[in-house]
This record gives C-alpha cells, structure tokens and sequence, in this order.
C-alpha cells in the first residue's frame, strides 16, 4: 500500500501545498487501496473514484495557478451514505433508499466542498444510523479493519468512516452521532472522533434518525486533522457561540492543572478489564502531564444514559412513521423490530425524558462549574463479536456516549490502547456546551504524550 | 393486558399490523424501554419544562 494513504490530513496538506504530490496522486492511491481491500471490508457502499479524479484535477489546476484555498485543499474525504451529496446516491444504508440520488449537498458537505474536500465515496452504516454494528443486509457486513477476517464489529452507526479511516481508505471521514455513532467505532477503529455541540454544526440535508440528538462529526486519524474539520463544518450562525475566534487548536495549550473529574459509579459501572486496563494507563498518562484527577458525585449519567435511549427512540419511530407502514418488509430485521417497539413508548414518557433533559443540562453546568472536563472510556468493551451481539444487549453499548448526546455537550473519543486481542480501546472528553476547543485541546495534549494514533492495521502494509 | 396485546394494541393504533411471529420477536426490546422509563421516572425534574430548546434550559 502506498506509503501516501497513511498520511494525516494535515500531513497530506503540507505536499499538497508544496506541490510536492498533486490530489490527483492521492487519490489514485486510495482508490487503488480501495480496490484492494474493501471488497473483504465492506466500509463503502459507493465508490466515486471518476467524480474524485475529476475534481483532484481541477483542485490540481487551481492550486498550480496559485488558488490554494487551505489544509483541506485536494484532500479525499469518505462521507457517511447519510448525507446528501448531490448527483451521488444517498442510501441511508436502506434497500428503500437504493436510487436515491439528491439534488443538493448537505450544508456540512457543501461547506467541506468548498474549502477543498474532494468526495472520495459513501461509506457503509448501520441500516439508517439504527444500531450499533454495522451489519447491513442490503450493503454488507462492515468488518473491523483490525480484524478483518474474523468477526469483531467496526461500532456503528458510522462503521463504514470509521473502517475506512482506520484502513487507510480515505484522508478522513464525515459520520453521525445520535447516541455515540461517531464514537463507538472511532473507538473499536481506533482513530479519533468527535460528538460537537449539539447544533454546532448543520444537519440539514441529513437524514434524521432522531431530530434533537442527531449530530455531524469528523472521523480522521488524528486530533488535528479532527479540529482542521470541525473548523471548517461549525454552522456560520453558531461561531458566535463558541469560546474564541481562532482555531480549535491551540500551541500554548497544557493539560496542567486542568481538573478532569471521574463520575463516581459510573465510569467504572459497565466497561469490561480490557477497557478497564487501558483507561487506568491512560488517567496515569494525564495525570502525569500535570491535570488533576478527581473524583466528583454527579449520581445522574445511568438515568441520563436510558433518558437518552428513550427519546432517540421515541423519535425514531416518529421519524419512520409513514415509511414503515408501506414498507414495513424492506427494513432488515433488527432495525424493523427497533422501530416497531418504539411504538409501545408514550408521549407521556418522552416529555418525561425532555423534562429531564432540561433538568440535566442546568446540572451538568453545576458540575462544570467544579471541573473542566468529565473523563471515561469511550465504550464498554472493545468490540464485540457479531454473534454475541443480540436484541437488547446492542442497546448496552452506548452506556458511556449516551449522556454527552443527552446533555447536548462535546465529546470526543481518542485512542487509548488494545485489547489482549488486538481491538483498539478509546479514552472519552467530554467539555461543557461550545468548549469543544477544551475537548480537542486535552485530547491533543493526550495524543501527543502516546504512540497508539500512529498504529495502523496490519491489513494497510 | 400482557405485553405481546399491548404491543398489538399500540402497532393498531399506529395502523400497522404484524403477524404473530414479529410480535414475539418485539417482547424483549419492549421490555427494555420499560426498563429505561422505569430509571427516568426516578428522577423528579420539579417544574422544569421540557428541553424544546437545549440551549434555553
């Protein structure tokens, strides 16, 4: 595999820049590494290597006149087939959706577009963003790159972002996160991914699972290329929100002194000794550069968890009303039967769940008054084998994303280490409501103190 | 009312029908909204309204 698709975005940047590749070549590469590997790994449902060529030469041809519009110029990006991308099908990872083709892009595609982005394909995901593993019937079983021949989940719904970042496939990858879908399979993927704010950036033009939790975020194979994105897709309106004008990013950043609080019973309720061994080493590592580990009462995140399971579903099934009832026989069997039973929970009950919400957030702002940041492991096991995964128990795997989706505050996921079999584990930050610059900073801080960002699959030598 | 005819009922009311098989089939994820309602319902928000707008509350 060409030495080129292991580039960061930011990396590729640079020769892009100095003309020293031209985006022409990048993408040959990664469509030759396509070519190779994704038939095993199922992480695109389209492929638009001709719409991509098309556009390198034309980003080729600009940047040689002296147009360089910025890092992500000429850079090939994956996005989640739930986004609509114009003139380029977009499935949902549904049979029913299998013509459609949009006539617009979806506003954080456009805005990607424009600052250079080069559309690379759609990536494969968990029938309409329902679910947790990835294993679509109409498009394929989406593997897990470190396990490609095995049949431990790539997570879900983003499973395809987040094979194909991880497998060298693609620069860097769009997906959703409705309740953890960026990132749990950033995590078991082992790249980076970031829940922004909720509304931080656009979701028209994507389709909804679930209006009040659905959220864009970028899938790459470091925190800098994670900022260089978010930058980029943060909806024009919503910039004055947010803590400061300059990038995400900052170099006089040090995790020192930060207080990073642990939830007392709860970080520790679920995760299994893998997860539990690889989130100790990483609380040693922050603590060593200096940022105060505390443990703090917050006796709410389980309710918030099964609060947020509530309205996602609730939603869900209002979402898939009208499709369901004519064509209740073209959904696969788990989603059908998810959506089916969202019916049996009352409006009663999902005005409960936003009357927490509401509730949640003022609470959450009192914590954040003591600490900046809340720590945990991104996902309760590494990855699950296919086999293990039935019904209710996929409803489990969202224990520790759930409530930064709930609470509508940032979250990332980095990676933090393996498992005694090879599956990568991730480490959460999640940061009060527009700090997402606090996230990706401490985040960055931890990636630069560890090696684990920089391990790639044996499936990309 | 068991929770397979209380699935049925509210599938009527939503004007979708499924066959006997399906119904089984949705016994245990419905259990497991229960479940999720039941720890919602042990918090008490006061007289806080709901989250219509997040960044309201």
């Amino acid at each position: 595999m060409s030495e080129m698709v292991r580039w960061t975005i930011m990396e590729a940047a640079d020769k892009i820049r100095s003309r020293s590749v031209s985006p022409v070549e990048l993408v040959n590469a990664y469509l030759s590494a396509i070519e190779r590997i994704d038939s095993r790994l199922k992480s695109f449902i389209t492929v638009t290597g001709d719409l991509a060529l098309e556009r390198a030469r034309a980003a080729e041809k600009e940047i040689a006149g002296g147009l360089y519009k910025g890092p992500l110029h000429g850079i090939p990006i994956a996005v989640k087939d739930i986004i609509d991308t114009a003139g380029v099908r977009t499935t949902g990872g549904s049979k029913i959706l299998a013509d459609n083709v949009p006539a617009a892009d979806a506003r954080v595609w456009q805005q990607l577009r424009e600052a250079g982005c080069l559309l690379i394909g759609k990536t494969n995901l968990h029938e309409f963003a329902r679910g947790s593993t990835t294993d679509n019937p109409h498009y394929g079983r989406c593997r897990n790159p470190w396990d490609i021949d095995g049949s431990r989940i790539a997570g879900g719904s983003s499973g395809g972002s987040g094979a194909a970042v991880a497998a060298c496939l693609c620069a860097g990858a769009l997906g959703t996160d409705t309740l953890g879908s960026v990132r749990k399979p950033s995590s078991r993927c082992g790249i980076v991914g970031i829940k922004p704010t909720y509304n931080l950036v656009s979701r028209v033009g994507v389709i909804p699972l679930s209006w009040s939790l659905d959220n864009v975020g970028p899938m790459t194979k470091t925190v800098s290329d994670a900022a260089e994105m978010l930058a980029c897709m943060v909806e024009p309106s919503m910039k004055e929100r947010l803590a400061g004008t300059g990038p995400f990013l900052s170099e006089s950043f040090s995790v020192n002194g930060k207080r990073l609080g642990l939830v007392n019973g709860w970080w520790d309720a679920r995760c299994d000794s893998e997860v539990r061994a690889a989130f100790d080493k990483a609380i040693g590592v922050l603590s060593d550069l200096g940022a105060a580990i505390r443990e703090v009462d917050f006796p709410h995140m389980a309710r918030f968890f099964a609060a947020g399971r509530v309205l996602a579903i609730s939603e869900a099934t209002a979402v898939h009303h009208s499709r369901i009832r004519r064509n209740l026989d073209q959904y696969g069997k788990d989603v059908r039967n998810a959506l089916l039973s969202g019916f049996t929970v009352s409006a009663k009950d999902y005005l409960h769940c936003l009357r927490l919400r509401a509730w949640g957030v003022r609470q959450v702002r009192e914590l954040f008054s003591r600490i900046d940041a809340i720590v945990c492991p991104s996902t309760v096991e590494p990855a699950m084998k296919i086999e293990e995964v039935h019904g209710p128990a996929s409803l489990d795997m969202a224990f520790y994303t759930a409530p930064a989706a709930f609470l509508g505050i940032p979250a990332i996921s980095v990676p933090c280490g393996f498992s005694s079999y090879g599956i990568p584990i991730g480490l959460q930050i999640m940061t009060p409501h527009f700090r997402d610059d606090l996230a990706l900073n401490i985040a960055a801080a931890f990636e630069s103190a560890t090696d684990w960002h920089g391990m790639r699959p044996p499936v990309c030598e | 009312m068991n929770m397979k005819a209380f699935i049925k009922q509210e599938l009527e009311r939503a004007e979708l029908s499924v066959d006997e098989d399906i119904l089984e089939q949705l016994v245990p994820m419905c259990l497991r909204w229960q479940e999720y309602i039941r720890e919602t319902r042990e918090i008490d928000p006061g007289d806080v309204e709901p989250a219509f707008d997040l960044f309201r509350s």
